[in-house]
This record gives C-alpha cells, sequence and structure tokens, in this order.
C-alpha cells in the first residue's frame, strides 16, 4: 500500500473505526485512542509492504477490536464495570444525545459475544464469514448471537425505532 | 397469526448473505409478506439508529496523524547506498562510544532509564493515560531498520 492509497483508506475509514470503537468500547475516548492506534498500525504495516491490503476495512476493524481486548485486559475494571452505563466522558458534546447514550448503554448490556458480532456486523461491516474468522466460532453460532443482539436492541431501543 | 415460514431469512437478507438467486427470490416474497416486510422495516430502523452513532470527523491525515509523526519513510524511499553509509556512520559512532564508555569506566553514573511516560510503539493507551508519545528505539533496532526498508521510528506529540 503506498502513501496515497493509506491516506485514502484513512479518509475513508477513520469514521467507520471510530464509530465501531464507540460502540465496542461504550467511551469515546477510548475510541479516539483506539482508531488513532488502529490507523499508526495500518501505516507501520503500510510504509513497510507494498501488498495491498483485500479489504482494508475489514482489516482495521479486526486491529481494532485486538486494540479494545487488550484495552479491558489492561484496565483493571471487571468486564461488567465496563463502561456499560451511561457513558463518562470528556467528550460530553459528541454523545450529547440522549439517544446515543442509550444505544450504547444497550450495547454495552450484550454479553461479549453479541456485542462483538453486532459491532463487527453492523459498524465494522464485516461478512459473518469475517466476523466467524476474527472470533473462532462458526457462521451459526455468529447468526445466533447476531439474532439475539438484535431481539436486546430492538426492545431496549423501541423508542426509537 | 402464525409465523412466516420465512421469517428467519430477513436478517440473512438483511446483512447479504443469501446467494443471488435467493436474495431475488425472497426479494419478490417481501412484495407479498406484510410480516417479513414489517421485520425487514424495524432491522433496517435499528441498523440506521446504530450508524447515527456519532463518528467522528476525519481529522485531515497531514494535520492529525501525520502531525503526530516525525517521519515515516516508505519502502524503498532510501537507497541502498545511503543505508550502507548510514550504517557504517552508525557503526563507528557506536564504536567511539563505546571506546569512551570504556575509558570512563562502566560503573560511574546512574543507568539510563526509560523517561515516565515512554510508550512502546503499538502498546494502546489506557485510559487517563497521557496522550504524549515517543518511541524509543534501541540502537539494534536502529541497524535492523536501517537494513531494511521498513521504517517507522518516531511519533511524537499530542494533537491537541
Amino acid at each position: 500500500m503506498n502513501r496515497q492509497a493509506f491516506e485514502k483508506t484513512y479518509r475513508d475509514h477513520y469514521g467507520q473505526v471510530f464509530r465501531y470503537s464507540l460502540a465496542a468500547t461504550g467511551n469515546a475516548d477510548w475510541a479516539e485512542e483506539v482508531t488513532a492506534e488502529t490507523f499508526f498500525r495500518l501505516l507501520r504495516h503500510s510504509a513497510g509492504s507494498d501488498r495491498a491490503i483485500r479489504k482494508p476495512l475489514a482489516w482495521l476493524i479486526r486491529v481494532a477490536r485486538n486494540l479494545v481486548l487488550d484495552l479491558h485486559k489492561r484496565s483493571n475494571d471487571p468486564p461488567e464495570a465496563r463502561p456499560s452505563g451511561p457513558v463518562h466522558t470528556p467528550e460530553q458534546t459528541l454523545l450529547s444525545s440522549e439517544m446515543h447514550r442509550r444505544v450504547l448503554q444497550a450495547i454495552g448490556e450484550l454479553s461479549d459475544r453479541q456485542r462483538d458480532c453486532i459491532t463487527l456486523r453492523e459498524l465494522g461491516g464485516l461478512s459473518y464469514a469475517e466476523i466467524s474468522e476474527a472470533l473462532g466460532i462458526g457462521s451459526n453460532e455468529v447468526r445466533v448471537h447476531l439474532h439475539r443482539a438484535r431481539r436486546h436492541l430492538r426492545k431496549k431501543l423501541e423508542k426509537w425505532l | 397469526m402464525n409465523a412466516c415460514p420465512q421469517l428467519d431469512k430477513v436478517e440473512l437478507f438483511l446483512d447479504g448473505e443469501l446467494s443471488i438467486p435467493d436474495a431475488d427470490s425472497f426479494q419478490r416474497h417481501l412484495d407479498g409478506c406484510p410480516q417479513c416486510s414489517e421485520e425487514l422495516a424495524s432491522l433496517t430502523s435499528l441498523r440506521e439508529l446504530l450508524h447515527s452513532l456519532p463518528a467522528k470527523e476525519t481529522v485531515p491525515f497531514r494535520t492529525g496523524l501525520a502531525g503526530r509523526i516525525d517521519w515515516v519513510r516508505w519502502r524503498g524511499s532510501v537507497s541502498v547506498p545511503i543505508r550502507i553509509a548510514a550504517v557504517l556512520v552508525l557503526g563507528l559512532a557506536l564504536s567511539l562510544a563505546a571506546n569512551l564508555y570504556l575509558a570512563l569506566g562502566a560503573s560511574q553514573g546512574p543507568a539510563v532509564e526509560t523517561p515516565a511516560g515512554l510508550a512502546r510503539l503499538g502498546s494502546p493507551l489506557r485510559p487517563g493515560e497521557d496522550r504524549v508519545h515517543h518511541i524509543d528505539v534501541p540502537v539494534s533496532e536502529q541497524l535492523r531498520i536501517l537494513g531494511e526498508p521498513v521504517v517507522y521510528l518516531y511519533r511524537t506529540g499530542s494533537d491537541e
């Protein structure tokens, strides 16, 4: 990937990677860091290789997901203490909408697998096969987790649907 | 009312997971099935709601990400003679430094410690961690980098 291709990927996918990271972490500051780090890694990869990445978004989302996992491992919070309630962030303006806070809260209430599947599919744009590969589970399992996640979200977010 | 037997295909259809012939066939089914149409509308609304989550406007590359990196040398941008010359100069400098160090006595002076706040390349930040980065590249790494076309040395400063 040359410099121009890198810059295009950056322009095209920055917002999407941020949105995925926001949904996966529930925290705008973390999302910003994960997004920046993800593109640093793409930059490092790009500078060292002429080979094009076949699906840049899928590549970026997989990197972002690993960073999110790392972030949760490094933080001392137990999984259930993740920012799944109201989002606490200095960037209040970013999440000023009650609706967005509720969306993040509802995503935070999902099981880890359900959250992974729904964020990778809906915000990362990954196919079932790509999610299956990323999570090391079968495609049918992905389908079941997605279905349950959507059922939960529709119930919790009924007011806005 | 009994559930439509094809209701479970709605999500697959929405996610683009049906084959083209199956998707065409299901599209025709949707036209005559209010139950599946309603399900699709509801799932589409959910998708739109999720997509309404704020996506920070892309920071222009040159003022954003590039502004946090001292320099990046892209593959092939350094000619072989320059690399060889750089390795020779670095080797000479190392040799002089080693001699000087031995002459002054190895036990003098405190060990050089990594300044507080330094982060290794690629390590994700922890919540609340300072956003200032500096990648400390050891000499061995610099030699490796000079010998290879892969270069990504420093990123510094915050973009705030």
